[in-house]
């Protein structure tokens, strides 16, 4: 909108997102979730630059040092070394990278399949609108780890593999959510209104309904990220998820299992750093359904 | 006057499903109406909740295609038209200001919605016509940025109505534009359609279950009784000189500002029969004070005449063999 002196900004603006961010920061959990999930986040970007060590270099002189709290730790590698001298700090912190990466790709790939699937059964109901939830049986009638477990198997483990298989088993979610708030909008007398104007179905899905609905996406987009997470440290813990040498936490974790008796460390590290992102991201995406619920119910 | 709007015997059925291995029923919403819309008058639709009112609106809109029969637009059967052609010239304004207003857009972007998916003008000239229809519906321009949960029920249907008329269109079809309302905001409402009306030289169909807000507005009345328009006739004579059993009952049912006359008997005994069920014969029949032998079996034909039309055994001339 070009500025001509017709459009005064509104008075009422400030107060509405005042009122936003007090409502915002009542939710302790979502401000302590995202609140680590940015810091997570920072560190995966900066990883070049926080990492002190490169996470491939291997000095075999030096394996399973112990992190700086034992007596025989030291600085120089402040979270120790894994059985092959690599620095566990670094490969802890490229680490975040790949959870991140997969959490995100696979939510953007489930996401696009389940929400284009949920809007078109929600809107146009009827014969569409029974495909989908056929699909959505189907698809829910196969364990998701059965089934990447044995793809990975017949084609073998990468990192994209992993995330195309997670990606295009993941959309369930997104599709039962989203078809049922489209469902809600889609009687709306504004979507007749635009119907009547003249708009064009795609204009009316994508401009009146679908920002609408956006706030369940998020909390769903969430939600499956940190699940997403979870299956690719468990794939990479069986050994048929993202291959060595790459630092994945699952794989960090299987690798550190052989020795667990004896350097805990190795296998408490990229466990808790795991845990403590699932634990983010879903304090974030309840915190997130908190807030805006109210908002869905009126 | 001439007729702009023209419905065919227009009939809209719905499947209805009873639970699984129950097979479907057909509820017959609208059934069989034939009515014409007059350049510039003021056409009232009145019946009961579930007399298929709203169905008729939305077919008259272009929203819900008829099962059967056709609309005519001058002549032109709106199925040619397009969802934009229609859009034009045929606009709606719904009954709840709280469902029919995008909780996301401003008011701007919501009245101006039509003037861009029609393609009129720059975003500038668009903002330019916006702000002037907000004026026309009496809301100041400080409105324009504001956000539909900010404004009350009366603000939020000004908005709607601005939204339909922002295009010019010829027919307005208005669906209990009132009744979501206040009392004290309704008359605002209706003064301002009906000044808008005068000024744009409008046609309104208007749908109301409200029989006093009818009589002050509407040129033409037709009375809708399970699907059918059972009485059509100009405002004064059907106030005057009601023909139809119906239509008696529904005017003797209206409130009297008397107290002591306690809630009128309209007559009408049992309560609105069971639409997927509908009684043979004239489907008032049950519950008609001036029943015939003939009614329960014969449905009777429409009556024309220079006064409109009625569908009744009582002002038919011998019933037509079914």
């Amino acid at each position: 909108m070009t500025s001509e002196p017709l459009s005064l900004p509104a008075a009422a603006e400030p107060t509405a997102f005042s009122r936003l961010m007090r409502r915002v920061l009542g939710q302790k959990a979502f401000v302590i979730g995202v609140g680590i999930l940015a810091v997570i986040v920072l560190i995966a970007l900066l990883a070049p630059v926080l990492a002190p060590h490169d996470p491939y270099l291997q000095n075999l002189s030096a394996r399973n040092v112990p992190p700086f709290w034992y007596a025989k730790g030291s600085w120089v590698h402040p979270l120790g070394t894994d059985q092959l001298g690599r620095d566990y700090l670094s490969r802890v912190i490229y680490g975040a990278r790949i959870s991140l990466l997969i959490g995100i790709s696979v939510v953007i790939i489930s996401g696009l399949i389940g929400t284009t699937l949920g809007l078109a059964a929600g809107y146009f109901g009827g014969k569409v609108d029974m495909l989908v939830t056929f699909l959505v049986t189907t698809r829910l009638s196969m364990p998701v780890i059965l089934v990447a477990l044995a793809v990975v198997a017949m084609i073998g483990g990468s990192l994209w593999i992993v995330i195309l298989v997670l990606g295009f088993l993941k959309w369930d979610r997104f599709a039962v959510v989203m078809r049922s708030a489209t469902q809600q909008v889609r009687s709306l007398d504004y979507v007749a209104a635009a119907e009547a104007a003249g708009a064009s179905t795609t204009r009316i899905v994508l401009r009146e309904v679908l920002p609408n609905i956006a706030p369940h996406l998020i909390v769903v987009a969430t939600l499956e990220a940190a699940s997403a997470i979870l299956l690719e440290a468990a794939l990479s813990f069986l050994g048929l998820g993202v291959q060595p040498p790459l630092p994945s936490w699952g794989l960090m974790i299987s690798e550190a299992k052989a020795y667990m008796f004896f350097s805990f460390w190795l296998i408490a590290i990229p466990g808790t750093a795991l845990a403590l992102l699932i634990f983010a991201i879903n304090l974030a995406g309840d915190g997130l359904r908190d807030i805006i619920a109210p908002e869905g119910r009126s | 006057m001439t007729a702009l709007i023209e419905a065919h015997d227009l009939t809209r059925s719905f499947e209805v499903s009873r639970g699984m291995f129950k097979g479907k029923r057909t509820l017959h919403a609208v059934n069989g109406i034939s009515l014409d819309i007059r350049q510039g008058e003021v056409l009232a639709i009145v019946g009961e909740s579930g007399c298929g009112k709203s169905t008729l609106a939305r077919m008259l809109l272009g929203l819900l295609p008829p099962s059967a029969g056709a609309i005519t637009l001058e002549g032109q059967d709106i199925r040619s038209l397009g969802r934009k052609g229609m859009a034009r010239r045929v606009q709606p304004v719904f009954q709840d200001p709280y469902s029919s207003l995008n909780p996301r857009r401003t008011i701007a972007s919501i009245v101006a919605l039509p003037l861009e998916v029609h393609g009129i003008g720059t975003a500038a000239e668009r903002r330019k016509m916006t702000i002037e229809m907000l004026d026309k519906v009496g809301l100041p321009q400080r409105f324009a940025d504001r956000y539909p949960r900010e404004l009350s029920g009366g603000q939020r249907q000004r908005v709607a109505i601005a939204r339909a008329l922002v295009m010019k269109p010829e027919v307005v079809v208005c669906d209990e534009p009132t009744s979501a309302l206040d009392v004290s905001v309704q008359s605002q409402i209706l003064n301002l359609l009906m000044d808008l009306r005068r000024e744009l030289n409008l046609t309104y169909v208007f749908i109301s279950h409200n029989l006093a807000v009818v009589e002050h507005i509407a040129t033409r009345v037709a009375v809708m009784y399970l699907g059918r328009v059972v009485e059509l006739a100009e405002t004064e004579a059907l106030f005057k000189a009601p023909r139809h059993p119906y239509t008696k009952a529904l005017l003797a049912s209206v409130l009297t500002p008397e107290p002591g006359l306690g809630i009128p008997d309209t007559g009408l005994g049992i309560a609105f029969p069971d639409p997927l069920n509908p009684p043979s014969g004239c489907p008032f029949h049950p519950r008609c004070p001036e029943r015939l032998p003939q009614c329960g079996s014969v449905v009777p034909q429409i009556l024309r005449d220079e006064n409109g039309a009625v569908a009744c055994h009582l002002h038919g001339q011998a019933p037509a063999p079914h």
